[in-house]
Formats: structure tokens, sequence, C-alpha cells
């Protein structure tokens, strides 16, 4: 299992687009993905649950991967998280 | 106050006089909580009634299609999204098959259970998702009662009147027969409202329980601009808003078309009006505000969240995204000016006194040339091919430091083996003093010149431009900043180069004649600042 902490710095935080853009790039890998926050943790593959978490902008939250891509699948959404969900 | 004027929310701009359609809504029909199917058959009329609302959803988007921008059709998918949503799906089935609960029931509930905690998150963009939420599930239901949907069916255009309506109602019905649109629930941000800004459509929200004054057919005044509605207008009401109306469409028709259109003095005089920008956003907005070009591409904003340096592949992707927003206009793009208070975690810089006055911009570049400059230098030549680019230079103070940027600029044009080659035209801010005072030194080897006034005022003034402090004393530099453009212009303007200003100042109103007046050819500044400052160039006569 890979995991990060990441910091989320798109100006509204974790809102529709930003999560939306989020699950369907999780959804393109086979690994679980799971985003940890604030002792929460669920499915980075359902724009519903992300948005469940209210994360704001500025706020660190963990993601996880684990499965056959769990390497790639870390990276990519990592670097979407990076470029601020430019992907 | 007028007794027949109601208040609400402005939620897109105008003014619009028509009868009123009101939709009544179905009041959300009753639901078995138990289904008498087998738990598998009610799952696959929940899977096919999903799909068969995607299908209808796919089909209003691409009605949508070309009235729209990218952006806000994007509202659909998400729509689409909320509806597959695994979470959402998985929690119903598992309700369906436990309880041998309806689909109908299931789908309500579970939904009903994210709009609760998304609800509770206070922030108003993730809370006006919870609408859209509740929206989805009412309409998948009455997918799968067999319903259709609210029958919304005129041939002349009205103005929409209901409790609420949904993105996909909107979409539903030709724009052209949306004069307005009233609503009783809503806000400022909620997806309506963004969407009917999109089509230019007026409307006002949040009327509350008001709305009932709204009949079907009488007639009904919206006011987006001050968010309010006059029911059953009297003539001198209609008179007058009928004249407000006319007044505001020319207006409105008159700053979008003057925002685009370059700004000249009354005596003629030609003023460049660019943008500052760092980021895909700001490129779009520098289109809405009539940019005449980009004059500041502040590229590190686009890399300064990151743990690696961005590879040449990635900044000329990026890149061409951020140029396509204005793919005919002059890009004027600054290369890194990483350093000083702008610090990233992929480089390692050692500790320094002073940073401002340290390893910075081009200084910075050269220390990591292989990983920071070479790649941006390689992007930036590949995409001058096909679009205007003109490369600026952070942080010269010392000819030689030109010279070594110059050189690395061709050694990689020569490297890069392009078929096609145009010559990127090189300039560098004016932010030293060194290069204020002696621009003769350097005006032969560069194409332009751009003043970065915050930079600069805080070199003349010793006054740290990030401690409050010493704020004050950057007011004051202005009269030597001024003396410094009006040397460099001179010493320009004799070699047929133009000198450009991009800091803080370029949009001070009160010194726009005094830049005409010494010669400055070009500024940049904010995007929203444009139209603004344009309006009043055009007022000059020197």
């Amino acid at each position: 299992m890979k995991t990060i902490k990441i910091q989320i710095n798109d100006k509204i935080g974790f809102h529709a687009r930003t999560a939306s853009i989020f699950s369907k790039s999780a959804s393109e890998f086979k690994s679980i993905i799971n985003i940890e926050f604030k002792d929460k943790k669920v499915n980075g593959k359902s724009m519903l649950s992300i948005m469940s978490l209210g994360v704001k902008t500025g706020d660190s939250v963990i993601i996880s991967c684990e499965g056959e891509d769990e390497e790639v699948s870390i990276n990519h959404l990592k670097n979407l998280i990076n470029n601020n969900f430019n992907s | 106050m007028n007794h027949n004027k109601i208040k609400g929310i402005g939620a897109s701009p105008g003014i619009e006089i028509g009868e009123i359609f009101f939709i009544k809504k179905n009041n959300i029909s009753i639901i078995k909580k138990k289904s008498s199917n087998k738990p598998i058959d009610e799952i696959n009329r929940l899977k096919n009634s999903i799909s068969i609302l995607e299908k209808k959803i796919l089909g209003l988007k691409k009605n949508l299609k070309n009235k729209i921008s990218k952006e806000n059709l994007s509202i659909y998918d998400s729509n689409i999204e909320i509806l597959k949503d695994p979470d959402l799906i998985e929690k119903t089935t598992h309700l369906i098959k436990s309880k041998n609960y309806s689909a109908e029931y299931s789908y309500k509930y579970c939904s009903e259970e994210y709009v609760k905690v998304i609800n509770k998150i206070d922030d108003e963009y993730i809370s006006a998702r919870a609408n859209d939420i509740k929206e989805i599930s009412n309409e998948l239901i009455e997918v799968l009662l067999g319903k259709s949907s609210t029958d919304i069916n005129f041939s002349s255009p009205k103005i929409l009147v209901s409790e609420k309506i949904s993105t996909n109602e909107i979409a539903s019905i030709k724009s052209k027969y949306i004069k307005g649109i009233v609503t009783a629930e809503g806000g400022s941000t909620d997806h309506v409202s963004i969407i009917s800004k999109a089509l230019e459509i007026p409307a006002v929200v949040g009327l509350k329980s008001k709305i009932k004054k709204l009949k079907n057919n009488d007639k009904l005044i919206l006011n987006g601009q001050e968010g309010e509605v006059i029911y059953n207008p009297t003539p001198k009401q209609l008179k007058e808003y009928k004249t407000k109306k006319n007044i505001l469409k020319e207006k409105f028709k008159n700053t979008i078309k003057k925002n685009k259109e370059t700004a000249k003095t009354i005596s003629g005089q030609l003023i460049k009006v660019n943008a500052n920008i760092g980021s895909l956003n700001d490129a779009k907005k520098a289109l809405k505000y009539g940019a005449d070009g980009i004059g500041l591409f502040r590229t590190e904003f686009c890399f300064l969240n990151r743990q690696n340096f961005p590879s040449e592949e990635e900044q000329f992707k990026l890149y061409a995204k951020i140029l396509n927003v204005l793919p005919k206009k002059e890009f004027i793009i600054r290369l890194s000016d990483f350093g000083s208070d702008k610090k990233v975690d992929y480089i390692d810089q050692p500790y320094e006194q002073n940073p401002a006055m340290g390893y910075r911009g081009l200084r910075l570049g050269f220390k990591y040339y292989d990983k920071l400059l070479k790649p941006q230098l390689r992007a930036l030549i590949r995409l001058s091919i096909d679009y205007n680019i003109k490369i600026l230079c952070p942080m010269i103070s010392d000819i030689d430091d030109l010279k070594e940027i110059k050189k690395a600029l061709i050694n990689e044009s020569e490297n890069l083996k392009l078929n096609k080659r145009s010559h990127v035209p090189l300039g560098i801010m004016i932010e030293t003093p060194n290069v204020a005072m002696n621009a003769e030194e350097f005006i032969d080897h560069v194409d332009f010149f751009s003043f970065g006034t915050n930079d600069l005022s805080q070199f003349l003034m010793a006054a740290d431009r990030t401690n409050e402090n010493v704020a004050k004393y950057h007011e004051k530099a202005i009269p030597s900043i001024m003396k410094l453009i009006e040397n460099v212009c001179n010493i320009s303007q004799k070699k047929g180069k133009w000198v450009g200003v991009c800091g803080e100042i370029a949009s001070k109103k009160e010194l726009l004649k005094m830049f005409i007046k010494v010669g400055v050819n070009e500024l940049s500044m904010s995007p929203t600042m444009i139209p603004e400052i344009k309006e009043s160039i055009r007022k000059i006569k020197l």
C-alpha cells in the first residue's frame, strides 16, 4: 500500500469540481483508493463521499492506494493535486 | 416601497418584462417503502432508470454545447456523476438487498443521508451542491415511477416562475423561450444561477413564500440587477422599466465591444493594455475583460505547490493550454522567478540573510540550469512557432547575466533542431536601479524592457516590500520611478525598442497621462482593471 499526506491548494478546497476531477481520475485505476481526513476515511472514487469530508483549501489529507497499480495511481493523484486539479 | 415589489436575490443580471409561466411541481409522489419485487429485480430497475436518466442528461448537455462554456457544461457531467456515484449506488443496493426496500425509497434515503452531511459543512459552495443531489434524486425517482418529468411546453418567450428549477429543466427548454427565471429557493452560487448567467438569462432567486403572489400568465418585471420582481406593474412602472432595460442593453453592448477594442487617447495615441496572469483562470479573465494581450505571465505561479521540477513536456502542455485561451494575442512570458518570497520545496536554497537580494530569478535559473531554465526555454521555443511569444527575464542587474541568457536561448534553439524556427523576442524586467539608470548598456541586447515597479521601489527606497512596517515608503518612490521610466523610454525610442510597465503602478489612473507623455508603449495589470483603465485612456488629451 502506498500513502501520502498532501495539502489541497485549490482556492475552494475539495468542492464539487475538484472532488469530481479527483474521483474520475481515481476511478481509472484498479487499486482501492481512500482519502482520510479528520479521522474519516472514504472511497476516493466517490465524488459524494469526498465532498462529505468538507476539505477546505490549505487542509492536508492522506491518500492511500492499494492494488496492482498503486505506485502509478498515487503518483498520478499526487501530480493532479499539485497541479491544482489542472490535469 | 411599492406594494407590488418583491425582493429576492439577483442571481443573473439584466431586466426583463414578460408573462409568467408558472411551473407547478408535482408534489413528490408517495413512495412505497417495502417492495413487493425480489431485491434483484428492484436493483435492475434501479440500474435501468439510472441509465435512462443519464442518457437524458447527456442529451440536454448536447443541446447547450455551443451556448455555454466548457466549464459550465461540466455541471451536467457532475449531475451524471452524482447520479452514478459508486458509494451512493452501493449503499442503495445494500438497503434494497438487506431490507427488501423499494428502489425509490432506498435511493431517496441514501441520497438524503449525503444531503444531511453536506449541509452541515460550513461552506457555501459545498452546501449548494446538496441541492444538486436533491434534484437528481427527485428526477431519478420520477423515472423509477415511470413519470415523465414536468412537462414544460410553450412556444413564446416567458418568464419561468417556480418553487425551484433544476439545471436539467433549464436545459430542456430552448433558451430563446426563457426570458427570465424566478424561484422561491436558491442562492447566488448554486448551479441554476451559474447556468442562467452563462446563458445570459436574467434571474432572481430566493423569493421564499412571497412567490405565491405570482400567478400564471400575469405580467411581471424581473430586475436581475437589484434582485427584485414587480408583479402586475402599473403603466408608469412598465414605462420606467422599459427605459431602464434599453439603457442597460445599450450599456452592456458598448462595454463588451469597447473592452475588446484597443485604447487610444483623444489625440489618437495607442497604448497597449495587457493583463498580468499566473494561471489558466487568469487567462480566461484576461479574455473576458478585453486584454490586448498578456503583458506578464508569471510562470512560477503554475509550479509553486509541488515536490518536483516541472518537466519540459509538462510545461509545454500547460503553457499551450493557457496560450489557447487567447491564441492570437501577444504573450510576454516571464522565465521562472523563484526565490525571494517565492520558495518551493524542490529547489534547495541555502539560508540567505536577504533573499530579495540573493539567489532569485535568473540567478537561480542559471544555478539549476538543467532542471529549471533549460526545460522552460525549450518548451517556450517550441511554442513560439505557433504562438506570438516574447520572453521576459526576471532579476537582471548585470549585463553578463543578460548575455548568458541570450546565449542559452540560442543554444537551446539550435539543439532543438526544429524544422521551422522563429526569432523569439527577448526582453528584461527593469527591477534594479542599475538597469534603470544605465539602460544604454543593455539596450542593444534586448527587444524590449518591462518595468517591474514593485521590486524597483523596494530597492530605490531600501524598504522591504514584504514588511508592512515600511509599506508607506513605497508610495514615495513614484517620482523617482517616473524619472527612470522617462530615461529608459528616451533611450529605447532612439533605438526603436519599446517599454512596458507591469507593476502595481501600471493601473494607477492618476499616472496614466504621465506614462503616455514619457512614451510608455504598454501597460500590464490585473485583468479586472482593464476595462476601467481603457476607459480612462480614451478620455486623455495630451
